[in-house]
């Protein structure tokens, strides 16, 4: 019987947009994503940047994309609300399980020690 | 999604804006398909009344501009390239509409055509053709004072047409897959048969292996550089005549003897009835052609 296959290990920007998608809970569509990913990175980002690692991760199945009603500020175009999904968590938490995983032994970088222990 | 509420309602884009929008959303739509694309400009629709705001109405036009460019480029180059590694992408080489492909093929078509009519021109000027043909060539089509032929069949022409030709119906044709593997990159071209494209792709590429085995063939010429293995010395000499045993007259505009170590003489044959010219040095080192008969019995 093969293994169950692990959860994939996510990206620096998926894990963000995937948190933010987490935080924004049902606002989360283009815009407040794109907003709090900024903030987060502290500088521009192109349309490119977020929305295609947004179109990736729902054709993966981490996040489910569903549109809104069109409205009139948009020029009658719909929204793409993004949720998060089972398997999104689960990348999610498979992500920092590695993270911390790589930092732990290290603690002498994280108090601004930056050669190597001998 | 009923309880979303829906965005605030001000004033719409004038009618010269929503065509101007509609543009770049079906530009959007061909690298990123509608929906998305639909999902974009509308955020970045939602975007500019907060830089007009900040910044004025013409410069939150432009910003949408450029928003819209940049993404696009930055959209049409992340589908190209694999996705972190884990999977395999696959990209055509156009992503062009039927109707675009349809002209692509046209366009093809017409460029190959100053090629075709110097291959057949050409062809139909050889011996094997009838002498009403070939003068009526002379007059056309290879009359050096008719300035539209000589454009039609200008080197230029006939080749930046083929290039073009080939370069427009290949791209539709080809597949490019690029698969990463743990220490390796594996690239993969695939081509897919598209009649039309395949037709004129190789009308362009035949024509062009014509013309330059052709070109090829017309300029060969085998030079010698060694004779009996080492070259000692030659001689060059400009226009020589001679009348031949046969009553003709020999020219020679130009030629070149290689001497070689213990040969004074390098006969070579004109197919005169055997007669042999060769090169020999007098005394006061000049050199002179020098024809001899052919042997009795040859």
């Amino acid at each position: 019987m093969s293994r169950p296959k692990p959860p994939e290990v996510l990206s620096r920007i998926e894990e963000i947009l995937l948190l933010a998608v987490w935080e924004l809970g049902e606002e989360a569509y283009g815009v407040p994503i794109r907003r709090r990913v900024e903030e987060l990175f502290g500088r521009r980002l192109s349309v490119g940047s977020v929305y295609v690692p947004l179109d990736r991760m729902a054709l993966a199945g981490l996040l489910s994309a569903e549109f809104g009603p069109p409205t009139a500020v948009r020029g009658g175009r719909r929204k793409r609300y993004y949720r998060l999904t089972a398997k999104g968590i689960a990348a999610l938490r498979q992500t920092r399980r590695l993270s911390r995983r790589i930092w732990a032994g290290k603690p002498a970088l994280l108090q601004g020690i930056h050669s190597p222990r001998k | 999604m009923s309880r979303r509420r829906s965005g605030p309602t001000t004033q719409g884009p004038s009618p010269t804006e929503s065509k101007w929008l509609g543009r770049a959303e079906r530009l959007l739509a061909r690298l990123v398909g509608a929906e998305l694309a639909e999902a974009i400009l509308g955020d970045l629709q939602e975007l500019r009344p907060t830089v007009e705001a900040r910044r004025g109405k013409a410069a939150s036009w432009l910003w949408l501009a450029l928003e819209i460019v940049g993404g696009a480029a930055t959209l049409a180059a992340q589908r190209l390239r694999p996705a972190g590694g884990r999977q395999e992408e696959k990209q055509s080489m156009d992503n062009w509409s039927a109707k675009f492909r349809r002209a692509a093929a046209a366009i093809g078509l017409v460029a190959c055509m100053p090629a075709a009519v110097l291959v057949t021109g050409g062809l139909l000027q050889s011996d094997w053709s009838t002498p009403a043909l070939r003068s009526a060539l002379e007059r056309t089509l290879f009359n050096p004072d008719l300035l539209g032929f000589r454009v039609l069949i200008h080197p230029a022409t006939v080749l930046s047409g083929l290039l073009l030709a080939a370069g427009l119906n290949l791209i539709p044709l080809l597949r490019v897959g690029v698969e990463r593997r743990p220490g390796t990159l594996v690239g993969t071209l695939a081509l897919r048969i598209r009649a039309a494209h395949l037709g004129v792709a190789l009308l362009a590429v035949g024509l062009l292996g014509v013309i330059l085995s052709y070109s090829f063939v017309e300029n060969y010429e085998v030079v010698p550089t060694h004779v009996d293995g080492q070259r000692s010395g030659q001689v060059e000499g400009a226009i020589m005549s001679r009348s031949l045993p046969s009553g003709e007259r020999l020219i020679l505009q130009a030629y070149t003897f290689i001497e070689s170590p213990g040969t004074e003489m390098l006969p070579f044959h004109l197919g005169d009835g055997g007669w042999r010219y060769g090169a020999t040095r007098s005394a006061d080192g000049t050199w002179h052609i020098v024809p001899t008969p052919p042997a009795r019995g040859d």
